[in-house]
């Protein structure tokens, strides 16, 4: 009797596990559809590839020769973390990825490292190429 | 009378135990999904709330917008339906691009590129990055 009723309750606990995963998959809505269209993705511009290289190496030199004065000035506006402490030790750039429009692509990069205070910080940003060159930071 | 007494005391204990066993499996399963989807594996990484955010913010859905961002005072939540409204006027979407994003502790940073049709006929694509904290978006650039 006591081996049955052991037997019993474990066939309802692993009956009630079934039915809780079955709960869930069917109350989940999983990702929201995307009602809209996707560009394509394009390879990372040799560019933007250049500033990420630079972040990531502390490279103030080659920054300052192939960006201009105010996509430096947005480049240092776009690496603050949300505390609004910017970006002060980069330890690592990645690039995620990138589309095209009409001649325009958007590169986007995630930056990881250590804000002013000390802290951990992650922010991203993303480099605006015309014809080759950097154009805008976001 | 003892068997009925044993019969009830086993019918209590076999949905007390179901119970436990749904919460459990449940639990496990929205675990499981949720660590599945953060580590991008058999999805492209895009975090769900991120996905919800920018449909919700193309189609103007200012309170799915309220419920996405930290808890805002009722006029911030006012002057945001505003702009919701003002810029339905302004720009049709025209495309949504995930570009991709990455996670550091708490802190979760997705981008996207985003193709409007202004008034005037112009398109115009720019990029947003999503700072999420805990499911929320903490800031939008």
């Amino acid at each position: 009797m006591t081996e049955s009723r052991a037997i019993f309750i474990l066939a309802i606990l692993v009956g009630g596990i079934f039915a809780g995963v079955v709960a869930q998959r069917v109350t989940d809505p999983g990702i929201r559809a995307n009602p809209y269209p996707s560009l394509e993705k394009v390879a990372e511009p040799p560019a933007t590839a250049q500033v990420a290289s630079a972040l990531a190496t502390n490279d103030a030199k080659t920054l300052a020769r192939i960006m201009d004065n105010e996509t430096l000035t947005a480049l240092k506006d776009a690496l603050t973390d949300p505390q609004g402490a910017a970006l002060a030790d980069i330890r690592s750039v990645r690039f995620v990825g990138a589309t095209e429009r009409d001649g325009r692509v958007l590169a986007g990069y995630i930056a990881t490292g250590k804000d002013m205070q000390g802290s951990d910080a992650i922010v991203g940003f993303v480099l605006d190429v015309e014809n080759g060159e950097i154009v805008g930071v976001n | 009378m003892g068997t009925t007494t044993r019969r009830s005391s086993l019918l209590r204990t076999g949905i007390g135990v179901a119970l436990v066993g749904a919460m459990l499996g449940f639990a496990l399963s929205a675990a499981v999904s949720t660590f599945i989807n953060d580590q991008g594996w058999f999805t492209s990484g895009e975090p769900s709330q991120a996905r919800s955010y920018m449909v919700a913010l193309l189609d103007r859905e200012s309170e799915q917008l309220t419920q996405l961002r930290p808890q805002q005072d009722v006029v911030s939540q006012a002057l945001a339906q505003q702009a919701a409204q003002q810029s339905q006027q302004q720009v049709k979407p025209l495309s949504l691009t995930y570009l991709g994003g990455s996670s550091q502790g708490e802190f979760s940073v997705q981008i996207y590129a985003v193709e409007v049709r202004a008034n005037d006929g112009t398109n115009h694509l720019f990029s947003l990055a999503l700072t999420l904290l805990g499911g929320q978006v903490i800031l939008t650039k």
